[in-house]
């Protein structure tokens, strides 16, 4: 979390406009009655849990996590949701065997072991005796099906030949113990406040005729995690995180809706933009919604250079660079048994192997800052924390690319072949429930993720410069035109991506739509140059991996249920900060026109908005 | 001179809705659209729009402590287009089932300005034309091949002008006041052995309704409804389950229990599971039981209403127990079974499925079911089954499906009362004439099942809680565990032998494919020559491996 001083700074002016800026929670109470509770069960769970003549645990940790969640929304001025939901749950994760060979990295695809005693809910006021039972009868479930599945590991292992010498890598890295308490209070977010943003933003639309529709929402999750394990370490960790959405809807010619959004992330209610500001940006989503709708249509195909500008550049690193496994997060395999293809490591696709290749420019280097907070005055929201939910301090950088070159992958205490011990990126994961954007929660599973994240280049060019090197690889390639990716111009992390075509001689450029990118794996091997400036962006970046195997279950079915459950898998994610050129070049990249569905839906009645 | 006749509907609901801005809104877009939408080709020739406001206020205590609370407001909105004519349209039912929209959940407004609340509605029904259109045009074709029954698809209803004023909202204070309540009684929980779990929970549900339609019905009622459920499960040597639960319910939290009466109830309800713990499992059984009349309610509830809801009568998948039955005695001729949506208090008990005006717009009324045995009606919506061509205000739904028909307060009757210890005796007579050392008694239920399609096997399943051996000697009733009671329709109603003179009611919320809607079951106690039990599925477990912490000393104690 941030540090305790800036907290106290801004502490004597957030006084002033307490109301309008919400309110800075104490640090927990209880924080005495909450470990006890949680070193007495473990103290209890490591020294007599006992089940048959199965293996004892030799590791464990308890997280407890206290809070709220929040969320209101509106639409064209009217309020559509508002309402907070407690926090209050434990986590347990609970391994038998040793470090080097546990039942967490043994999948038999045939034998699933499941046991359930019952579960105890903990209160919203923390009780020693409650948080007890509950961690009590967590710890029994998870230790029962542990042990059992760790015997049928050995068995199978032996009857197949493997040993621990024939693991790829340890199942579990040692750490240090840590014991960190982060007496930070953190801000609480005024949800009449924020409903007060929500309606007024979403009251500006009506003003708009050819809208459909037009919403905002602020969804947030403030809370303390508290943390021990049996290796000694103890942690408090403060975390809080809220996102402003704002969305404006049209149809098109055909009826059909064009939707598109503004996000916001923000970790203290004082950096949310004043109304003023965000009201401007929500006119300029709404012009642009209408530029969208008038723009001219792509179309043919067009290969050549492409100049990628502000959030859009972030975006294409992101979507090259933070995919689990093949990209920056690591990825570690799991031993896999079924009857008909026997024992054998997951075919998992990872980077890890390709360390020390070059997949990128050699101009090109990408390092992880995890406690960065700022950013040219921009706060960033995936730095700051002092230690990951698995109690590891990372070190201050960490290099990811080097000149091109891959060096590291982003870890946690799960090793990969290659990187055998953590680098301290066991990171949060907000996942939302209820309406399409509704609460965020905190994930129960502890998933590697990124911080922040620096992409910078040894070779810059100004913006002058950057544009007339487009304009000599199009001439080069005999084009007359080239095109232009750029985010919105707005306030906000996230903002819709045009595309523009350029004409080379004159150089006035035009908005088009119906442009489809697909980056390649060797696109960023193309990259020519970037320029001088740097930005910072906040984002969820969504589980890749998650996602592919959401949809996977889903492949068969219609449409709509596909997009329902895409749309529930896309609005969560690690939170992280991207920094990145302010404007990009790549040589050589294919734009296609979007394949559309052109039969006009029928919409007899025009909407209200449109006939006040 | 039709339009003319709107307007004077209109501003008629309207001066009586005055206080209500919204059903302006509502109406106004309503006649808007539908103004378009019948002139298109095909026509839209009915719109209805529900719109939903809940308010809901929801706590849960174990231990003396709250776990969860809650108050949770949100909207929901419900468009329903017809397309085509009353004779034949989009709702036809075809034996080839037809995909409906998938709709992603949503929050609609809940506090809404004019221009969210229009906007909000013409998108549904944007939506909703978008389908049934095509809908309307697929089930033409397809019913051209198929034999086609003279039957309407849409009965006409009178037009309607209701208007309920608004409830208060619980307040705050009022809400901590229930939490302290219920916290206080959950502290019972404390030290109990084998507890699996032990909750008190409170749910309370304000809901206002709005009803528009293009056939001139303006309706704006309320639901609600305050519940405590106080539940407790233990563990049992052999790793089994026993469960236990005690529901109070009423119209308002002011219907429910004082702090002493809960406690007491808690502790009653413990002392109860740890009996069961201890009773021995019942195997197997087919033989004469009485059903208590708490158990009975949710036993007619599954084998008799379910398959008298009229729309039931025009699904070709479904078994249609009751079609030609109509004039024909179905139940014992001392039985005769209501239903009436108006009744809301029965013996100082508020009653569930109490309403004014059902999902359709129309009155809802009171029908004889059964009379002295023979079937003289089904629950109808308005879609008319062959004999019935109108709606009873039967015709329910959830905010998120189109209504069908359903219950309402079910009673059921006897015209020869009878005293529980005759009932008794004539069980225990029934027990030697068919050579059985015990009959049952169940005393408690927790809900059931049934299924009514062609499928399967039309069954019902039943779920007691407290179910008791009667001995034909002397011996003292025995408690047993781990019974469901199993059947088929036809075969149970003929084994019902004869009545109660007291009745009781179960509320509950009965879920099909209109959603959930709130019901009530008003009923005797029953004597049947003869049911069938099987064992309840077991849930395997070898228990917890260390004890419970609670149980164990510890600072806090």
């Amino acid at each position: 979390m941030k540090t305790l001083t800036k907290y106290i700074l801004s502490l004597a002016i957030a006084c002033l406009i307490f109301l309008s800026n919400g309110a800075l929670a104490q640090v927990p109470p209880h924080q005495e009655i909450i470990f006890k509770a949680m070193e007495d069960e473990m103290e209890r769970s490591m020294n007599e849990l006992s089940y048959e003549d199965y293996k004892k645990p030799f590791y464990i940790e308890y997280a407890t996590n206290l809070g709220t969640a929040g969320i209101v929304g509106a639409k064209l001025g009217g309020v559509t949701e508002k309402g907070t939901f407690p926090i209050n749950f434990p986590t347990v994760r609970l391994m038998v065997g040793d470090y080097e060979l546990n039942d967490e990295k043994f999948n038999n695809k045939e034998s699933r072991v499941f046991h359930n005693d019952g579960n105890s809910p903990l209160s919203i006021e923390p009780d020693y005796d409650m948080l007890r039972r509950s961690l009590w009868i967590m710890t029994n479930n998870v230790y029962k099906t542990a042990s059992e599945k760790f015997e049928n590991q050995l068995d199978i292992m032996e009857q197949n030949n493997y040993t621990k010498a024939d693991m790829i890598a340890t199942d579990f890295a040692k750490a240090e113990p840590l014991q960190m308490i982060v007496e930070e209070p953190i801000q609480e977010f005024d949800l009449n406040y924020c409903e007060k943003i929500v309606s007024d933003l979403s009251s500006k639309a009506t003003e708009f005729q050819f809208l459909s529709d037009f919403s905002a929402s602020i969804s947030y999750i403030t809370m303390h995690r508290f943390y021990v394990n049996s290796e000694g370490s103890k942690t408090l960790m403060p975390y809080a995180l809220a996102r402003l959405i704002v969305r404006a809807e049209a149809m098109d010619e055909k009826n059909k809706v064009v939707g598109q959004e503004l996000k916001y992330y923000f970790d203290r209610q004082s950096d949310l933009p004043t109304l003023e500001i965000l009201g401007q940006d929500a006119e300029a989503l709404i012009s642009n919604v209408k530029e969208n709708l008038g723009a001219e249509e792509f179309s043919g195909r067009y290969e050549g250079p492409l100049i990628f500008e502000k959030g859009a550049v972030a975006q294409l690193l992101v979507e090259k660079l933070c995919t689990r496994g093949n990209g920056l997060i690591s990825n570690p395999r799991n031993l896999v048994y079924s009857s008909k293809e026997g024992l054998f490591w997951g075919k998992l696709f990872s980077w890890d192997k390709n360390i020390g290749d070059k997949f990128l420019d050699k101009s090109i280097s990408v390092v992880s800052y995890p406690f960065l907070e700022e950013f040219e005055g921009k706060r960033l929201i995936g730095g700051g924390e002092k230690f990951d939910l698995q109690a590891v301090v990372p070190q201050d950088s960490l290099v990811l690319f080097e000149n091109g070159y891959l060096r590291n992958q982003l870890n946690d205490r799960t090793p990969t072949e290659n990187q055998p011990r953590s680098f301290g990126r066991s990171q949060p994961y907000l996942s939302n429930f209820g309406s399409s954007n509704g609460y965020l929660r905190l994930s129960l599973v502890q998933k590697r993720g990124p911080d922040v994240i620096e992409v910078s280049s040894s070779e810059k060019k100004s913006m002058e410069a950057l544009y007339a090197t487009a304009k000599e690889l199009a001439d080069e390639e005999g084009n007359e035109v080239l095109y232009v990716a750029r985010s919105l111009s707005t306030s906000a992390d996230s903002a819709p991506i045009n595309f523009y075509v350029v004409d080379v001689e004159s150089g006035s450029e035009e908005l088009i739509k119906g442009v489809n990118y697909e980056s390649n794996s060797t696109s960023l091997k193309d990259l020519a140059c970037v320029s001088m400036e740097s930005s910072a962006y906040n984002m969820l970046l969504v589980d890749d991996k998650l996602l592919r195997d959401v949809m996977k279950r889903y492949e068969r079915a219609p449409d709509e249920i596909k997009e329902f459950f895409r749309s529930m898998n896309t609005t969560g994610g690690f939170p992280m900060s991207v920094i990145s050129p302010n404007v990009v070049l790549l040589e050589d990249q294919e734009l296609k026109a979007s394949g559309t569905d052109n039969i006009p839906q029928v919409v007899p009645v025009p909407s209200p908005l449109s006939v006040r | 001179m039709k339009t003319l006749h709107h307007l004077i509907f209109w501003l008629l609901a309207l001066s009586s809705a005055a206080q209500d801005s919204y059903s302006k809104i509502l109406q106004e877009e309503l006649t808007r659209e539908f103004e378009i939408l019948s002139k298109e080709d095909p026509p839209v020739y009915y719109m209805d729009y529900r719109y939903q406001l809940k308010n809901s206020w929801r706590a849960n205590a174990s231990f003396g402590k709250i776990v969860s609370a809650i108050n949770v407001k949100n909207g929901d909105a419900f468009v329903q287009l017809r397309v085509g004519s009353p004779e034949f349209d989009n709702f036809h039912e075809v034996s080839q089932r037809s995909m409906r929209p998938f709709v992603l959940p949503e929050a609609v407004t809940y506090n809404p300005s004019a221009e969210s609340l229009a906007q909000t509605f013409w998108q549904k029904t944007m939506e909703q034309y978008a389908f049934t259109g095509s809908q309307y045009l697929q089930k033409k074709n397809l019913i051209q091949q198929e034999e086609q029954e003279s039957i309407a698809d849409f009965s006409p209803a009178d037009a309607q002008v209701y208007y309920e004023d608004p409830i208060p909202a619980m307040s705050p204070a009022d809400f901590e006041k229930v939490q302290t309540l219920i916290a206080n009684a959950s502290k019972a929980f404390k030290g109990v052995p084998h507890l699996k779990f032990g909750n008190v929970a409170f749910n309370y549900n304000l809901d206002r309704k709005y009803f528009f339609s293009s056939d001139e019905q303006s309706i704006v009622q309320n639901y609600r409804f305050a519940r405590i459920i106080v539940t407790c499960a233990l563990r049992t040597e052999e790793g089994d389950e026993v469960y236990q639960s005690k529901i109070f319910d009423g119209f308002s939290p002011k219907a429910l229990p004082e702090q002493a009466e809960l406690d007491e109830a808690v502790q009653s309800l413990i002392d109860k599971v740890q009996q069961l713990r201890e009773a021995p499992k019942a195997e197997p059984y087919a033989g004469p039981a009485v059903l208590s009349a708490d158990a009975a309610g949710v036993f007619f509830h599954e084998i008799l209403g379910h398959r008298i809801e009229g729309h039931r009568l025009r699904q070709k998948i479904n078994a249609q127990t009751f079609k030609k039955k109509l004039g024909e005695q179905v139940l014992p001729k001392t039985l005769s079974v209501i239903f009436d949506p108006e009744m809301s208090i029965y013996e100082g008990q508020d009653l569930n499925g109490y309403y004014q005006y059902d999902d359709q717009g129309v009155k809802g009324k009171k029908v004889s079911i059964i009379e002295n045995g023979i079937l003289q009606s089904f629950l109808m919506s308005r879609t008319p089954v062959p004999g019935i061509d109108q709606s009873n205000g039967h015709g329910r739904g959830d905010i998120r499906n189109h209504p069908v028909s359903r219950q309402s307060v079910m009673q059921i009757s006897t015209s020869k009362p009878m005293e529980e210890d005759k009932l008794i005796s004539m069980l225990k007579k029934e027990c030697k004439k068919q050579k059985l050392e015990y009959g049952y008694y169940i005393a408690n239920v927790t809900g059931g099942y049934t299924t009514t399609h062609r499928y399967s096997p039309n069954a019902f399943n039943v779920a007691p809680t407290e179910v008791y051996k009667v001995f034909v000697d002397d011996r003292p009733n025995q408690l047993v565990r781990g019974v469901n009671l199993i059947g088929t329709p036809l075969a149970m109603f003929s084994t019902i032998e004869a009545a109660g003179d007291r009745s009781a009611v179960f509320n509950g919320f009965c879920g099909a494919e209109s959603g959930s809607v709130p019901v009530s079951a008003i009923a005797p106690m029953i004597l049947a020559t003869k049911i069938e039990t099987q064992k309840k599925v077991e849930k395997s477990s070898t228990g917890p491996l260390l004890p419970d912490p609670m149980l164990v000393s510890n600072p806090n104690n």
